[in-house]
């Protein structure tokens, strides 16, 4: 159902600018892993460390920006800007009940990246449920 | 600058924010007054932590219904390209304290800086583009 909905020239160039880019994010990710393991660094390198795997995501976001602006596909756009709305709603209200529990006495941590799952769990939701929702077939 | 010409829509949306924050600020209070007073079991814990965050998730809801009532679509567009920035600033630090939580046991982020942090991306981005807007409003 979800393969079968045509996709707009923008778009294709989102899913094949996106897929290099989180080849490249995987790639920094366990690059920074490895190199932190081996060198033990510390200061401004370990905050260099923890910031490599980041520029990918900025990237996507600059992505998704230039989708924005070459997407002429009114409700493909609402789409995009909807889930990431979705997405932010559940990475922010999980932080926030987190710190809330530490404030209340929690002595917990909740799990590295958490907030970042929840933040692609809910896009990834959002954007079945409005997909299930829009019973109107594409337009040629 | 940012007040004048409001579409009828973001009249409504500041109106609704604002209420939504005032009750933000009310949950707010009243969980703390109910976790030092009542509420160190874990149940009523949980309870009191999970409260204050449905305002905000309100407030990102009426974000999503302000895209909806917008006819303007340069307002839109301003709001789309804020949001995106916002998400960006929230994710990048997200990930950078999860990265140093993992290399170095660093702690995790306060209660509300990960909801700040997308407010101010989302409101230097609508500055920024309002300020290079130099097309003055109708």
């Amino acid at each position: 159902m979800l393969c079968g909905v045509r996709m707009t020239l923008a778009k294709k160039h989102l899913m094949k600018r996106g897929a290099v880019v989180m080849v490249g994010y995987f790639v920094s990710f366990i690059g920074a892993a490895l190199l932190v393991d081996r060198i033990h660094p510390e200061g401004a390198a370990l905050w260099l460390m923890a910031a490599l795997p980041v520029l990918p995501i900025l990237v996507v976001m600059y992505l998704m920006g230039l989708y924005l602006r070459e997407e002429t596909d009114e409700y493909h756009r609402d789409l995009v800007v909807r889930c990431l709305l979705w997405g932010a709603a559940g990475a922010v209200a999980t932080s926030m009940f987190a710190g809330f529990l530490r404030l209340f006495g929690w002595k917990g941590q909740l799990p590295p990246f958490c907030e970042f799952f929840v933040f692609a769990l809910f896009m990834m939701v959002a954007k079945v449920t409005y997909k299930v929702a829009n019973r109107a077939p594409a337009a040629e | 600058m940012f007040c004048k010409g409001s579409s009828v829509a973001k009249k409504r949306y500041e109106r609704d924010i604002l209420r939504l924050m005032a009750a933000y600020a009310v949950v707010l209070i009243c969980s703390e007054w109910f976790v030092k007073h009542d509420g160190h079991e874990h149940f009523y814990l949980y309870f009191w932590s999970v409260i204050p965050a449905l305002p905000i998730l309100g407030v990102l809801a009426r974000m999503g219904r302000y895209l909806q009532e917008e006819k303007d679509e340069y307002q839109r567009w301003v709001v789309m390209q804020s949001i995106l920035v916002g998400a960006g600033v929230l994710l990048a630090t997200l990930v950078v304290n999860d990265f140093l939580r993992v290399f170095a046991n660093a702690a995790a982020l306060p209660p509300f800086v990960s909801y700040i942090l997308f407010c101010v991306g989302m409101l230097v981005t609508q500055g920024v583009q309002r300020l290079r807007n130099r097309v003055r409003d109708e």
